[in-house]
């Protein structure tokens, strides 16, 4: 009677304040680096898909498997190639036969420190986005049923899905779940700019001009500025975290010919035009450049925020009144930079190709190893 | 016997191992208690939104704001000559687009007896404006995003972004991102009406009147000019801000 009630005792104290369980995947979390001046990312890493090492491991073998591809042809990676920066030096993204795209792909990098995904802002967080691409028939045409019977097939995957969620079943959420953890872990933080950041690397005075002007506003007779800051924002010179604060209008097309961009998501007019501002890193490597790779070099960018901003009624306002020189009211925005200055600005921004990110073994295909 | 005693005790264990926090703190030395403030914002008798109202200026130019935030910081409660100073106190108000016109900034932990008097700044303080190294409440590099000033040290202390179309019926900016020392100013309020007794929680409910941005001491007109970034054309701005732009309500 009395180790009944011992027993019975234990048990309520044991069970009083724990909400009931999963079962926990059996493996380690996988802790994430970045430096401090990133800012705060746990809280955007979400609660029912924290990082542990089996996720992350399923999520990179998914991300380079051509087998997802409704003719075996095609991954993700065929369009986010690590030499590139994650993206395929491609004016528009080609998916399976061939079939053009309507944008640019996106560098894979830093995708921590967003909120929004899509050039449009369409997807919500990085596990909506996935599911995107692999059905999409102008990328990998594929639709989940069929993805799904053909990674039980393969027994490379029995273990791993079951190591990173507790049971062998595979759903289309695990597979987003295994894809978003291992594209967190794309962290790209090591450039010559990140080495200044940190005292580790002594910038040369072009650096330096070129670092003062990328991040300067201009107001005419005070300081001098090729206005990048303002829509690539930080050290992380991405477009601002929060919600869809990174979409900016940056003047590419006029009236008639603008896009709706992240107007498409919002419905909102004031946001016709928006697409969202990606950050710079390894910008040296991505060519061709903006939402639909219009420009084959980073000179001809520089030349278009210089001299060929288009007057659309939604021009973001810091580009509207962004200029070296007074604005004169209704005339075309000119930021009137020297070429000395956007010679500048370049070596500042082939600061941020960072070489250990492109290298990284941890991210690159593991089906070649 | 002995089995009642080992139950009693258990069950004993049970009832004090529950999981919601207690507000007041138990300590004998000091209790304490949460302070809300919250920051109502309008433009004169109108709600305040950001996105998609317009608003008419003192100088009668119509603006529609795409961006309002500012740092309140050092907030510090008062009693007699005792001062109680939040630590860590940097806060970021912002009125993002859609949402409601009120921000509710929560101060958990204040000595009770200090919630006569309040004093608050806009903007940041010298020590922490000349040193981009703090990770301390939004002064933290995500949260701050796109306030600090990445080519110099310092933050903006506002950030108030807006279009208004000019005489000539061109489409114009308003860009009003003061920061640098001389903007930070300091507000003290005191309540008119005294709390009795002591309570777990507490308001102060504070009018954040935006139409007084642009005037008092000084009219802003547009026309002439619409960016304020550095000083000395920012100026005018803090000056605005340092006076009637808050108001302590109750």
């Amino acid at each position: 009677m009395k180790y009944f009630l011992y027993i019975s005792a234990f048990s309520i104290l044991g069970f009083s304040c724990r909400p009931k369980e999963e079962p926990v995947p059996i493996n380690e979390p996988f802790e994430l680096q970045a430096p401090s001046y990133f800012g705060e990312f746990q809280h955007r890493i979400p609660e029912d898909n924290q990082l542990t090492a089996a996720g992350v491991d399923l999520g990179r073998h998914l991300f380079y498997d051509k087998r997802l591809s409704r003719d075996g042809s095609i991954s993700c990676a065929s369009c986010h190639q690590q030499e590139k920066a994650f993206q395929d030096g491609e004016k528009l993204a080609i998916g399976i036969e061939g079939r053009v795209g309507e944008r640019s792909s996106q560098a894979l990098v830093n995708m921590l420190w967003s909120e929004k995904f899509n050039w449009d802002g369409s997807a919500a967080s990085i596990e909506e986005q996935v599911s995107g691409p692999l059905t999409d028939p102008l990328e990998m045409d594929n639709d989940f049923p069929t993805i799904i019977s053909t990674l039980e097939g393969i027994e490379l995957y029995h273990g791993k899905f079951e190591e990173s969620f507790g049971t062998p079943e595979i759903t289309e959420d695990r597979i987003a779940k295994g894809l978003a953890q291992f594209l967190r872990t794309l962290i790209s933080s090591d450039s010559k700019y990140d080495q200044y950041l940190r005292g580790e690397y002594q910038a040369t005075q072009q650096e330096l001009r070129g670092m003062q002007l990328f991040f300067t506003h201009p107001e005419p007779g005070i300081i001098r500025g090729g206005n990048c800051g303002d829509c690539h924002v930080g050290p992380l010179t991405a477009g601002a975290i929060e919600g869809f604060r990174g979409f900016h209008n940056n003047g590419l097309d006029d009236d008639e010919q603008l896009k709706n961009g992240l107007m498409d998501v919002t419905e909102n007019p004031m946001d016709k035009g928006k697409f969202k501002a990606p950050g710079m890193r390894n910008i040296a490597l991505r060519a061709p450049y903006m939402h639909d790779g219009r420009f084959a070099t980073i000179e001809e960018v520089l030349e278009q925020y210089d001299q060929h901003v288009q007057m659309n009624s939604n021009l973001d306002i810091l580009v509207l009144e962004g200029s070296n020189e007074p604005i004169v009211p209704g005339e075309p925005i000119k930021l009137h930079l020297t070429e000395q200055e956007k010679e500048d600005i370049i070596v500042f921004l082939n600061m941020l190709t960072d070489e250990s990110f492109i290298t990284n073994n941890a991210l690159s295909n593991p089906f070649e190893e | 016997m002995k089995q009642f005693t080992i139950l009693f005790t258990l069950l004993a264990l049970l009832l004090f191992n529950s999981c919601d926090k207690e507000e007041l703190s138990c300590d004998k030395e000091e209790l304490t208690q949460t302070i809300t403030l919250e920051f109502n914002h309008v433009f004169d008798a109108q709600d305040f939104t950001v996105g998609e109202q317009a608003y008419e200026l003192a100088s009668g130019q119509e603006v529609v704001f795409t961006e309002f935030k500012y740092y309140i910081s050092n907030i510090k409660f008062v009693a007699g000559d005792r001062v109680y100073a939040v630590p860590d106190s940097y806060h970021l108000i912002e009125v993002r687009p859609n949402d409601p016109s009120t921000y509710v900034l929560v101060l958990n932990e204040i000595p009770i007896g200090y919630n006569m008097e309040i004093e608050l700044s806009i903007g940041i303080d010298a020590e922490a404006n000349s040193n981009l190294d703090h990770n301390m409440g939004n002064l933290d590099p995500a949260k701050a995003s796109n306030m600090p000033w990445t080519w110099n040290t310092g933050y903006k202390f506002l950030r108030v972004e807006g279009e208004f179309t000019d005489l000539g019926g061109n489409r114009r900016g308003l860009v009003m991102h003061p920061g640098e020392d001389a903007n930070y100013k300091q507000l003290r309020f005191t309540r008119s009406t005294i709390i009795d007794g002591i309570d777990v929680e507490d308001k102060f409910y504070f009018r954040v009147n935006v139409s007084e941005l642009f005037k008092n001491p000084n009219t802003i007109d547009l026309e002439e000019q619409n960016t304020f970034m550095f000083m000395p054309a920012s100026a005018v701005i803090g000056e605005n801000y340092a006076n009637g732009f808050i108001e302590l309500i109750n």
